[in-house]
Parts: C-alpha cells; structure tokens; sequence
C-alpha cells in the first residue's frame, strides 16, 4: 500500500488491500495484458497506431488506477482518465459511424463523470472530509447521493435504462478495444457501485429489491434487442447489456444475502469479462477463420461457456447466481419461484442470441471471405494462439476462484437443470431455421433512437447563433443640430439678458 | 532580516516592475537587448522579493508600509497571506507572459511602449493585491484601468479603438461607483486596515441601510473588472487586444483585481459575522451562480476562439466569488484556490489560442481541424487547459471545484452543486467541441496564413515555453496539491488566518 | 513680502513696455522672484498666521489693507508658478507661435491684479483688481490676431457689463453703510431688501466674469481663440478671481438667513453646469473648446460645494471648493499647453487633429492624459481629494443621494470627454503627420502641472487641514 496523501490529496492511497480487489486486479492485468499483446500484431500496419496505442495506455492506466486506489479521488481520477481516453478507442476507425458513435458515448460519459462528481461531493461532505473507503462506507447513505452514485456509474456500466451508447460505441471500435471495453472496462462501474455504495447500508437494502428488478430487465432487454441486429458485434455489445443485467442483479443480491454473493459476483466479472473479449476480437478476424475447424472451435468453447454449458466457468456463476437468489431475503412481492423462472428464461435467451450470433458470423464471413485483408500467416498465427491463452483462461480460471473462494461446486441436479434450456435454445433455433420465419426486415438494425437524440443535444450545446438582444439605436444627432440651431443666438445680448431675468427672478421670489 | 527591510519590501516589490517600466519608456525602439534585459531584471528581481517575503509570512510575520494621504486612510501596502497569494501569482505569471511577449511581438512597432505599460499593469496588480486599506486598493484599482487602457488598443485599429472605448466606460464606470462606496463606508467607520474578520461589526447596528447599500456600490464596482452578470459586457470585447494582454487581462490582472477585492470586502472589510448580519451572502452567491451559468451559456455559440475563451472567463471568475460568497472555509479554500487555479488554465489557454493565431492565422474554432497534427505540443497544452476548465482530475481545476463543491455541501446549499454540475457540463460542450477538432478531425483547409517561426519547433521558442510552462504547472498543482508549495495549502493557511480571528 | 509680490510685477510691466527686447527675460526673472516670494509668506503665514497689514501708513479705514491668510497664500504661490512655467512655456515657443510682444507686459499685469485680488478684503480694491484683471484679460485674448477679435470683444463687452453689475452693488451697499471693508461691513450688516439687491447684483456680476452657468457664453470662444499660454492663465487663474470674490462676499458678508436662501441657486447652476458642459465638451468638434467646455463644467464643482458649504455649513464643502480651485488650476494649466503644443505641432485646431498623438507626441498626450485623471479625479490626484471631500461631505450629511448621482454622472461625463481625445490619440490606423519635428520642453512644461497635480494628494493631509481650517 502506497500512501500519498502528503503528496496528492488527503487521504490519497493506492493498494491493493481489500479481498475482492486483489483478483479484480489480476485478472484485469491478465486481460489488459493479453488483449495488448494482440493489439500489437492486430494495429501493426495501422496508420493511426500511435493514437491508438496512446489511448490503449490512458485507459489501461486509468483501469489499474482505479481498482487499486484506497480512497475516492483516485478512484474518480481513473475512472476519468479511463472514461476520456476510451473516447479515443472508440472513435478510432475515424467513420463518420465511429464519430456519430463517440459523440454519443463522450455526451454520456461527461455526464456520467458530473453525476458522479457530484454524488461524491455529497457523500465526502457527509464524511466529514474524509475520501478513504472505510470512513465512507461507514456513513449512510442518502437517497439524492446514492441516486447521484447510481446514474453516474451507471452509465458506464451499461445496464439497461443506461445502455444507450454501449450497443453504439462497442460495435465500432477495433477489435481489441471492443473487446477491453466489454471486458473490463464497463466492469468500473461495477467496481464503483461495490465500493460506494456499501452492501450492508440501510437504504441499499431498501433500494436493492429495485436494482434486482432492473437488471432483469436488463438481462432480458439485452437480449431481445441483441436478436433485431444481424452485425455480430452489435449482438455482442447487446449481449454485454444483458449479462450486465444480470451483474446488477448479483450487486442487488449482495445487500440481500449479506455479503455471501460476493465471490460468486467476482466469478461473474471475471467468467465474462474473459468470454466477452475472446468472442469480440473472434468476431474481429472472424474472415480468418472460414474453414478452419479448430479456430472456430475457439469460438465455441467461450460461447459455450457463456451459455453456462455443463463444467464451464458459466455454469458454475449461473448456478451460484440461483443458489444466492435462493437465499436471499426477498421482500414480499419478489415470488422466488417466479424469480427462478425468469432465470432459466434467462438463461433459454442467452443461448438463443449466442445461436444467432453463430448464425451471424458464418453469414458474414460467406459475405466477406472474397476481399479479406491478408494478413502475414506469422501476425495471423500470433493472435490466433492469444485467443487460444484467453479461451484457455476462461476455461481455466474459475477453477482457482472455486478453490480460493471455497464455492460449491454445482451439483449433478444443477448441471442437468443447466442443460435443458439449452437444449431448448437449440430446439428453438432448429425449429426457426426449419420453418424459415423471418420477421419483417424493417425490424432488424434499427437505428438507435439515442443517436438522433445525441445530434439534437450537440444541435443544442453548439449553437450557430443566440438569441441576441438588440438594443434600439437612437440617433441623437439630428436632436443635437437643432438645439445647437435654436441655441446660436449672439453671445453678448443674451448672456446680459439672461444676467437681467435672473436678477429680476431672484429678487421677485426672495 | 532587519526592520528596515521589513517595512520597504512590500513597496520595492512594486517597484521592481515599476521602475523598470518607466525606464523602458524611455528606451528607443531600437534597443531591444537593453528593454528585454531590463524586463528580465525586473521580473527576476520581483520574484526574489516575493520569495524573500514568501518565507517571512509563512512564518507569521506581517508587512506594513504607510504613506500619509487621506485624514482616516493613509496609503498603505501590507503584506499578509492572503495578498502573497496574488502576488505570487502575478509575478509567476508576469515571468510567462513577459517571455511569452516577447517571442510574440517580436518585430512590431511600438514595443518600448507596449512593454512599459505591460510593466505598469503588473505593478497596479501588485499593488492592488498589497494594499492594506480599502482606499489604497481603490487607489490601484483605478491604476490598473489606466495602465490596461493603452494595452487594449495597441493595435490602434477601429475594432481595438471601439473596445478600448467600452472598456473604458465599464471599468471607470465601475471605478466611480466603487469610490462612492468607499467613501460611504469611510464616513461611517474611517478606513481601517484589512482585517480578518472585518471592521464593520462594531457599527453594524443601527447602520444596516447604509451598509447595505455601501457593500452593494462597491460589489457593482468590483463586480465590473470581475465581470460579474450585468457588467461584463466588455470583456468579450476586450479579446481584440494582443495576446499577451488578453492572457493578462483574463488571468491576473483586471478580472482578478476584481474577484481578489471581492473576496477582501467580503473576508477582510465585512466580516462574515456582520455578512451574515446583513443578509448579504445569498444575493451575490445568487448573481455569482446566474453569471457562471450565464457566461457558459454564451460561450457555447462563439466561433471566435478568444471569444469563448472571454466568455468562459465570465463564468470561470464567478466561482471565485462564489466561493468568497459562501461563507465556509471548505468554499473559501475552493474560492482563494480558484484565484490562482483558473488564472493559469485560462493564461495557457490564451497562450496556445495566441500561437494558433500567430503560426497558423487561426482565429475560428472551425480552423482548428487537424491542428494537433501541425502544433502538438501546444494542442496538448490546450488540451490540458481545457480539461482543467471542466474540472477533470488530475488538473487543476478539479481541486478548485472539488473543494467549492465541499463548501457547499458544507453550508449546505446543495443547489449551488447542481450550479457546478451545469455548469461543468456547458463547459465540456464549448471546449471539448474544440479539442475534438484539434486532434480527431483531418485538416480540412490551408491554414489561413502560415508563418515558419522556427525550424526547429513548431513554433518560436518563447511563445513555446510559457504555454508548456503552465501546461505542466496546472498539471502539477493538481496532481500535488497536498504538498507544502501547492496553492492548496497556501488558500488552507489563509482560510485559518481569516476564520481563526474569532 | 507682500508688498514686494505687488511691485515687483508692476515695476517689471513698466520695464517690460520700455525695453521690450529683454521682456520676456524680465518676466521669467519677476515671476522667479515672485514665486520664492510666495513660498516664503506662506511659510510664514503658516507659521505666525495671518497677516494684515495697511499701505502707506494710512490709518485703517482709509489705507488700502491687505490681508493674507494661508488661502490666499496658497492661492498666491499657485498664480506666480504657473505664471512662472507658462512664460517659461511661452518662452520656449514664443517665435514659433508668433506670440506677440504685448504678451510679457500683459501676463506681469494680470499677475499684479491676480495677487492684489487674493489679498484684497475691501470691495472697492476687489472692484479695481476685477477691472485690472478683466482688461488685461481681454488685451491677451485679443493678441491672436484678426480670427480673436470678435470673441475677446464679446468678452470685454461682457465683462464691463458684469463690472457695472459689481459696481452697481458695491455703490448700494456703500450709500447704505458708508464702509467697504467687507470685516467692518459684515459687523454691521442687516438682512433687508437692499442688501439682498445688492448682494445679487454683485453676484450676477461675478458670475458673469467667472463664466458661471448660465453666464459661460463668451468662455468657449474666448479661451478656445486665444493662444495657448494664454489660455492657460485664463482657465487656471483668471475665471477664479471672481470666484474667490464671490465666496468672500456669500461667505463672510451674507447672513444666514440669505446664504441658506442663494444655495439653491449654487447648487443649481453647479449641477446644470457639471452636466451640460460636459454635454458640451463631449460634443465640440474643436480641441481647445472641448478643454474650455471642461472648465465651465469644472467650474461646477466648484459652485456645487460653495452652495453646499452655504447651505450646510459643513467644513468639508469649503476644502473640497478650494481643492477644485488648485486642482483644476494645475490640470487645466497643463490640459491648455498640452493641447496647444499637439494642435501647434499637428496643424489643426479639430479635435480629428490628435489622430495618432500618442506615437507622435507621447508627451504632451501624456500630460493631457495625466491632467485629464485629475479632472476626471481618479485617486491619488488633486482632483480626487476634492472629490472624496465632497463625497465624504455628502455621505456624513446623509440623505443626499441626488447629489451624489450627480457627482457619478459628471465624473463620467469627464472621464468621457478626457478619453474621447485620449482614445483618438491611440488610433494607430491614420495618425497625422506633425509640421515638424515636435519639440521636447514644451512637451515636458506641460507636463510639469499634471505631475504637480498628482503630487498634490501626497500633500493632502496638510492641505486639508489648512483648508478646512481656513475656507474664508
């Protein structure tokens, strides 16, 4: 633990002390770390590598910074720093759909940062000027900071009412940085409400029932919508609103359980913070793949895995995600049967949107596989295998947090309880395909109503021109002439007679 | 140190821009090693005064020269705290902008002239910012509108002449209607010295009328240079000055003459006893707030670079005022930082807008595209302004308005976040809008009147090196504002000076 | 000392007229002499107090007397020094100008009327000295030649008609008193129709001779045709002899009852003349007329706070009234010489003349800038303590808000009419091109009353004291 607060601020201070952090830490360095390998063969012959890898370095400081710091401000300076600098990625194609894109996600995120400035304000006054975690998570929260808290790291965390620019931004950045932002980024958000925003605080517990509804929403929302789009990273970016939903709702059950759900939250971040990247930089070299069974294989193994097949790191969190619903202290409206189901619905939709994005990407790559890019057979091999060391992990990792955390392993009943929705997903997309239903065309790839929204805000902050007040120009000249008329009169003979008028005047009034 | 320094300091500090300015006058147009050495000097000399008197009033001593003048008032230059603050600023800056001058009219006409008054100027703001009583600081105040007069028309061409003129009118304007208010209170209580916690307690009752309308005469006099929201029209005009000057005019010298005698009537004159007393913290901080709003609001459709630079200086200055007008030490700490904060985010922006202007022939915020390319090293310096104005951490401006948020929490006035919040977003849509061109947009057109300044950088050295030296310098004094050198931790002193008293 | 600060002028201008060629010589040597003198009798007076004494060895009564406070002193020493630096001005550029050579004989007059005015406390002796001063007065103006003839005339015609005014009173209040001694008068004086007719006859008469509004008719054109030194006497010193005539009689003859009545009429007039002579000098389109426009409005102040001292009898107002009198002496001496050595060496008399001054003549728009502050009364100039007295007159009597606005807008009207020409000299785009080449001393005496000006207000202590003190 580093202590800097004769340095930066009062109470500045980075380490890695708490229990959760430690891992969220490593794993972050992990993905960073593989993800910029792949960067590195992948922007090789990009003009603009420099920009991007300026960027790439912001954000990955200000990720580090964030999960590592000890108190609020340089928690709020990382998020900052990765919140501005994943402008950069986002827009780094230079399309004018990037730009459209960026913009929208640079509204958000300032906004984001006000909100949440705002909310820390609130809650470092409550603190009595203190920033250090401890001291705030022992002070209660208020309703306006925790609100404040909310939206602000809500929109970086995407759920649903505050998705708008995630299916946006994370289509149109490279690969790589695609896969960063859903992988880990969107997660400091997370991070930030699990630091702020304390499990055990009275309102939270009030509030959380709520947060649950909403990240089933999300879950759902994500899902249904991810279904209308036929680009495979837009259903990917969908697809991260869901699971984000279903993080949320893992965050609500930390106040509900106590704090027992915790491990199986961090499992969570890191089971598809590990499958989202992996299928977002497949779905960039997806064209390399064609015909090549063991490449595309890669690709099942981490879908596979986020359809929570049997002994899959999604199996274990789908199952800890019931079991802590299962213990949880539900209010009295919240039915846990109904809850239940919800969850294996759930769990039928993912599978499903994962089939139609398998779908999707064979329809691209019989799409594209004519003018492919050739990239050099060593560059191409190189990132291949670092998919290979990242699917590997996905695979491997939840192992360590089973052992580390001492999670139950899910039981036979869970594992076949797991199954059939899937194979209901299978059934159902069989079933689609045979019968060839299609829903109306204009259904699919509608345009986000967020953008038009963004233009009409950038529309009202870069005005062309302002009501301006004009003021009436009088011309006093002519006035003037004619006073100056009536008044040439001869000096001596009227300055005398007004000598005399005075004297009269004053004599007579005396 | 003997007592015989002690009492001359605060004068030799003023006059170690003075004299060099007067001789300058009198240099020919052709002795440009002499003028610049004889700058150099002066500044040189200043900022060893001001670190000499740095030391003594960090270890509690008091300065104290005097002058008879008025019967009540004599003429008298102080150095405590709370004026080392702008004073050092001044002079750290006056250090930027001289070089930056330099570099940038190297080659025009009439520099003997530009240069004396530039002296000048910085020596009514010392002085302003020494002075000990409230009709010696009017006494600078009106100095300083004299002195900045011929800067602001330099150019000598109709556009500068016309905002000369309403310069002219606003400020002495204000000027008149701030001596009616001073003049007020002196014959109601003489014109003491400053004095943390205020002089006017003892008369408060009985008097509230008069009082009342004494603060008001003298916050519309100040609120002039402080641009405050019905008085500001002239500094968009203004921006038609030379670079250098409108960096002064925005940074340290009239509009913060008007925001530091703010925070001297609010803290050392009234008192926040009798502020309280008199109920008159609510209307500034109510126009404070409408200005910050005000002038954000207007800067976002300005497409002339300095232009919306000058309109985020409205706003920007209002939070100092803000800050004074909150009456807690959390907001007055943000206030008093803010004094120095914003004057070097705002003096390197006009820096970098001055060399976009000189290499480039940049004026518009639609030329800017693709600048990044052309002049790195001033975009980022731009760059980092620029964060700095909304308020992004690790810059500067993050910790002024960190800590007028605090204050307002603290005082609980809750409202005044959702100011800041508004106001931190109008900032990002007028300036973010500009970095997005700088760096993200191609060039789209020729720029409009390129000039080689240098081979070697992309742009003469010494308009180069000021704007890099307070890049990195509101950088710093974000990142360690907790050390012993950080404005942070001056403001804290002077805050517990000024609230310790009672 | 006294009676030497009489004859040595007199005794010069006889010289003068005799041996014209070391005129202007003899005249630097007098008003060298006189001024030494001056500083010596105020020391004194400061000292010892005042000082009275009788000529000739006449008895009291019927010797002419003379009396010299510290005010008169002070008023003394500001005449022999701008005389001094105006005949150093006029000297320095008299064979450019084609100054002609009545100019030396006629200045030593007026300082000879000027001094025996401010010593002087009988009405028949202030009558002679106004009659001096006007004629010699009339004589200066008209040495610019044919283009001055038609103003200085008006302004002798005006000026034997306020005499007569003068002389009318001075003939009532003798016929009803049988004494001019205005200490003997006043210990006999009765409040009735006759003296208030007298009182106001004489009143009008001075004002007249003062260009008090609304009796400033002839001022512009007069000061505005003159040249250049000579306007600077007229405007620093010969518009206040009246003045000073008039406080003595509103002062120290009038009754209570009858000052509290004439204050309205001050305060009135004041106010009109603040106002629209600023208006005025805002407006003209000539460069000395805008600075004669500025002291019939300067000359406001000044009956502003008399009216006010009449009406409150507060001792600010009269050291407030006599701060304007030396203040606007100073500035507008140098106001005068900077002017006319800018539209001298530029050719012109327009105000469209100064296009450019400040690059051309940095001096001499200095001066005027510097001069202009203190008419303006920005801190610390002379023109500022008269005005902070004032203000703080006003503020201490309460409730005076009107006045007060009136100050504001004034002061604004000046700063506007000083910087109107202050701007014009800063357009860089169309200067005009000098004559020739602009010379450096004259630039510099006009400078001299400007620097004088400020320099005042490190005095102010002292100065406010004595004023105070004395204010007749």
């Amino acid at each position: 633990m580093i202590d800097l607060s004769n340095w930066l601020w009062p109470g500045a201070g980075l380490g890695l002390g708490d229990e959760f952090t430690r891992p969220w830490w490593y794993f972050s360095l992990l993905l960073w770390l593989l993800v910029g390998g792949f960067s590195l063969l992948s922007q090789r012959h990009d003009p603009r590598a420099g920009r991007y890898w300026l960027f790439f370095v912001l954000c990955f400081a200000g990720n580090m910074l964030l999960i590592a710091a000890l108190d609020a401000v340089s928690f709020y300076l990382g998020f900052s720093l990765l919140s501005l600098s994943a402008y950069g990625l986002v827009i780094h194609s230079g399309t004018a759909k990037a730009r459209r894109a960026g913009r929208l996600y640079l509204q958000l995120a300032v906004l984001g940062e006000i909100l949440l400035f705002c909310g820390l304000l609130l809650r470092a006054s409550a603190a009595g000027g203190r920033f250090d975690w401890h001291s705030w998570q022992a002070v209660p929260l208020e309703p306006l900071s925790l609100t404040l808290l909310l939206l602000g790291l809500g929109l970086k965390a995407g759920f649903c009412p505050l998705h708008w620019w995630l299916p946006q931004a994370h289509p149109v950045a490279p690969a790589p940085a695609s896969a960063l932002l859903s992988g880990v980024m969107i997660k400091a958000g997370l991070l930030g409400m699990l630091m702020f925003l304390p499990a055990t605080d009275a309102l939270m517990q009030q509030w959380a029932p709520v947060l649950l509804v909403t990240g089933l929403i999300s879950a759902f929302y994500g899902v249904l919508a991810g279904l209308l789009y036929t680009q495979p990273k837009v259903i990917l970016a969908y697809s991260s609103v869901s699971q984000m939903g279903y993080l949320l709702l893992l965050f609500a059950l930390l106040s509900l359980t106590g704090v027992a759900a915790l491990p199986v939250l961090l499992a969570y971040v890191v089971h598809h913070g590990m499958a989202k990247s992996s299928l977002f930089l497949y779905a960039g070299m997806a064209g390399e793949a064609a015909g090549r069974i063991w490449r595309q294989a890669l690709f099942w193994l981490a879908a596979l895995s986020m359809m929570a097949l049997p002994l899959s790191s999604g199996a274990l969190v789908k199952t800890g995600l019931k079991t802590q619903l299962a213990a949880a202290n539900l209010p009295a409206w919240l039915d846990i049967g109904v809850l239940s189901l919800l969850l294996t619905a759930g769990a039928v939709l993912t599978a499903l949107l994962l089939l139609h994005l398998a779908a999707q990407l064979r329809a691209a790559n019989n799409k594209q596989s004519n003018h492919t890019v050739k990239a050099s057979a060593a560059n191409s091999a190189g990132r291949w295998a670092l998919l290979m060391a990242l699917v590997s992990a996905l695979w491997v990792l939840p192992w360590f947090i089973v052992q580390q955390w001492q999670l139950a392993w899910p039981t036979l009943a869970q594992h076949t309880g797991l199954i059939w929705p899937l194979l209901l997903a299978l059934l159902l997309r069989w079933l689609w395909y045979k019968f060839s239903r299609q829903l109306p065309a204009h259904w699919y790839n509608r345009n986000a109503p967020a953008l038009y929204y963004s233009l009409k805000l950038k529309r009202l902050y870069q005005p062309v021109s302002q009501p301006q007040r004009h003021w009436p120009t009088i011309t006093l000249r002519p006035l003037e002439r004619r006073i100056n008329r009536a008044l040439a009169l001869p000096v001596v003979p009227f300055t005398a007679l007004v000598c005399c008028v005075l004297f009269g005047v004053l004599l007579l009034t005396w | 140190m003997s007592p015989f320094w002690q009492q001359y300091l605060p004068l030799a500090i003023i006059l170690s821009s003075l004299l060099p300015g007067l001789i300058i006058f009198t240099l020919k147009e052709t002795q440009v090693k002499l003028r610049i050495s004889l700058n150099l000097f002066g500044v040189g000399v200043k900022l060893l005064l001001v670190l000499l008197m740095w030391q003594a009033v960090k270890a509690g001593q008091q300065f104290y020269f005097s002058l008879p003048f008025l019967p009540g008032a004599d003429l008298v230059l102080q150095g405590d705290a709370l004026s080392l603050l702008f004073v050092v600023l001044s002079s750290v800056l006056w250090l930027a902008t001289t070089i930056y001058a330099i570099g940038y009219l190297e080659h025009s006409p009439l520099r003997s002239r530009f240069f004396g008054y530039f002296s000048l100027c910085v020596s009514a703001t010392v002085g302003l910012a020494l002075a000990g009583n409230l009709v010696t600081f009017l006494l600078f105040y009106e100095l300083l509108t004299l002195a900045t007069f011929p800067l602001v028309v330099h150019r000598g061409t109709a556009q500068s002449l016309a905002a000369g003129r309403k310069y002219l009118a606003y400020t002495l304007g204000g000027g008149v209607i701030l001596m009616l208010g001073v003049a007020l209170l002196h014959s109601l209580v003489q014109s003491p010295l400053f004095t943390p916690g205020g002089y006017v307690t003892a008369v408060v009752s009985g008097n509230e009328g008069l009082l009342k309308l004494a603060f008001a005469l003298m916050i519309a006099g100040l609120g002039v240079k402080a641009a405050l929201l019905p008085l500001h029209g002239w500094l968009p005009q203004a921006m038609v000055a030379p670079a250098p000057v409108s960096a002064l005019l925005h940074a340290v010298a009239v509009v913060k003459a008007g925001a530091f005698g703010i925070i001297r009537l609010v803290y050392d004159v009234f008192g926040v006893e009798s502020m309280h007393a008199l109920q008159l913290a609510q209307p500034l901080m109510l126009l404070a707030a409408a200005t910050i709003l005000y002038g954000s609001w207007r800067a976002l459709s300005q497409q002339d670079i300095k232009r919306r630079l000058a309109y985020s200086t409205i706003s920007q200055v209002s939070y100092i005022t803000l800050g004074v007008a909150m009456l807690g030490p959390l907001a007055a700490v943000g206030g008093l930082v803010h004094l120095v904060h914003q004057g070097v985010m705002k003096i390197t922006l006009f820096f970098c807008a001055g060399n976009f202007a000189e290499t480039l022939g940049i004026h518009k915020v639609r030329q800017l595209n693709g600048v990044g390319r052309r002049m790195p090293v001033t975009a980022m310096a731009f760059t980092l302004g620029a964060l700095g104005m909304i308020g992004i951490p690790p810059t500067a401006g993050f910790i002024s308005k960190w800590y007028l948020g605090l204050g307002a929490a603290e005082v609980e006035q809750n409202w005044l976040i959702l100011v800041f919040a508004l106001s931190g977003l109008l900032n990002a849509a007028y300036f973010l809008p500009l970095v997005y061109r700088m760096w993200f947009l191609p060039q789209s057109m020729p720029w409009p009147q390129e000039q080689q300044l240098s081979n070697r950088f992309e742009t003469h050295w010494m308009l180069l090196t000021p704007a890099v030296f307070t890049a990195v310098l509101l950088l710093l004094m974000g990142l360690f504002a907790s050390t012993e050198l950080s404005p942070l931790s001056w403001a804290e002193l002077i805050v517990e000076r000024e609230f310790r008293h009672d | 000392m006294m009676v030497l600060l009489l004859v040595l002028p007199l005794v010069g201008a006889l010289l003068m007229l005799l041996w014209p060629k070391i005129a202007p010589l003899l005249t630097l040597l007098t008003a060298t002499i006189c001024s030494l003198a001056a500083l010596q009798l105020l020391l004194q007076v400061s000292e010892q107090g005042s000082q009275q004494i009788l000529l000739a060895g006449w008895p009291s009564g019927l010797a002419i007397s003379l009396e010299a406070n510290s005010l008169s002193c002070l008023l003394i020493l500001l005449t022999t020094v701008l005389q001094l630096l105006v005949a150093l001005y006029a000297f320095a550029t008299y064979r450019r100008d084609k100054l002609g050579t009545g100019f030396w004989p006629l200045s030593s007059l007026l300082q000879l009327g000027l001094t025996s005015l401010w010593l002087s406390r009988d009405l028949f002796n202030l009558y002679v000295c106004l009659e001096l001063l006007g004629l010699v007065a009339v004589a200066l103006v008209s040495l610019s030649g044919d283009k001055a003839i038609k103003p200085a005339l008006n302004y002798l015609l005006l000026s034997l008609f306020g005499s007569l005014c003068y002389l009318l009173g001075v003939a009532m209040l003798y016929g009803a008193y049988g004494v001019l001694d205005i200490s003997a008068l006043a210990l006999q004086w009765q409040t009735n129709i006759l003296s208030t007719a007298a009182l106001l006859l004489m009143t009008l008469g001075l004002m007249l001779k003062a260009a008090l509004w609304p009796l400033h008719g002839w001022l512009p054109a007069a000061h505005g045709a003159a040249p250049a030194p000579v306007s600077a006497l007229l405007s620093a010193l010969v518009v206040k002899g009246p003045l000073f005539i008039l406080c003595l009689l509103w002062l120290q003859l009038a009754s209570a009852p009858q000052a509290v009545a004439i204050a309205p009429l001050f305060t009135g007039c004041g106010l009109a003349a603040l106002l629209l002579g600023g208006v005025s000098a805002l407006r003209t389109p000539f460069a000395k007329n805008m600075v004669a426009y500025s002291t019939v409005a300067q000359l406001g102040y000044a009956m502003l706070a008399l009216g006010l001292l009449l009406r409150f009898n507060q001792p600010l107002f009269a050291a407030a009234l006599w701060l304007f009198v030396l203040a606007h002496a100073l500035a507008k001496a140098a106001c005068f010489l900077a002017i006319g050595e800018i539209t001298a060496t530029l050719g012109g008399k327009r105000l469209n003349t100064l296009k450019g001054a400040s690059q051309t003549m940095p001096l001499a728009m200095f001066a005027f800038a510097v001069a202009g502050g203190s008419l303006i009364g920005l801190p610390p100039s002379g023109g500022f303590l008269a005005k902070w007295a004032l203000l703080q007159g006003l503020w201490l009597q309460g409730d005076q808000l009107l006045w007060l606005l009136a100050i504001v807008l004034a002061t604004l009207l000046s700063a506007a009419y000083v910087f109107r020409v202050v701007v014009l000299a800063f357009d860089r785009a169309d200067p005009v091109a000098p004559d020739f080449a602009p010379r450096i001393l004259p630039q510099w005496l006009a400078l001299l009353p400007a620097l004088a000006v400020w320099a005042m207000a490190l005095y102010s202590e002292p100065l406010l004291r004595l004023l105070k003190q004395e204010g007749l």
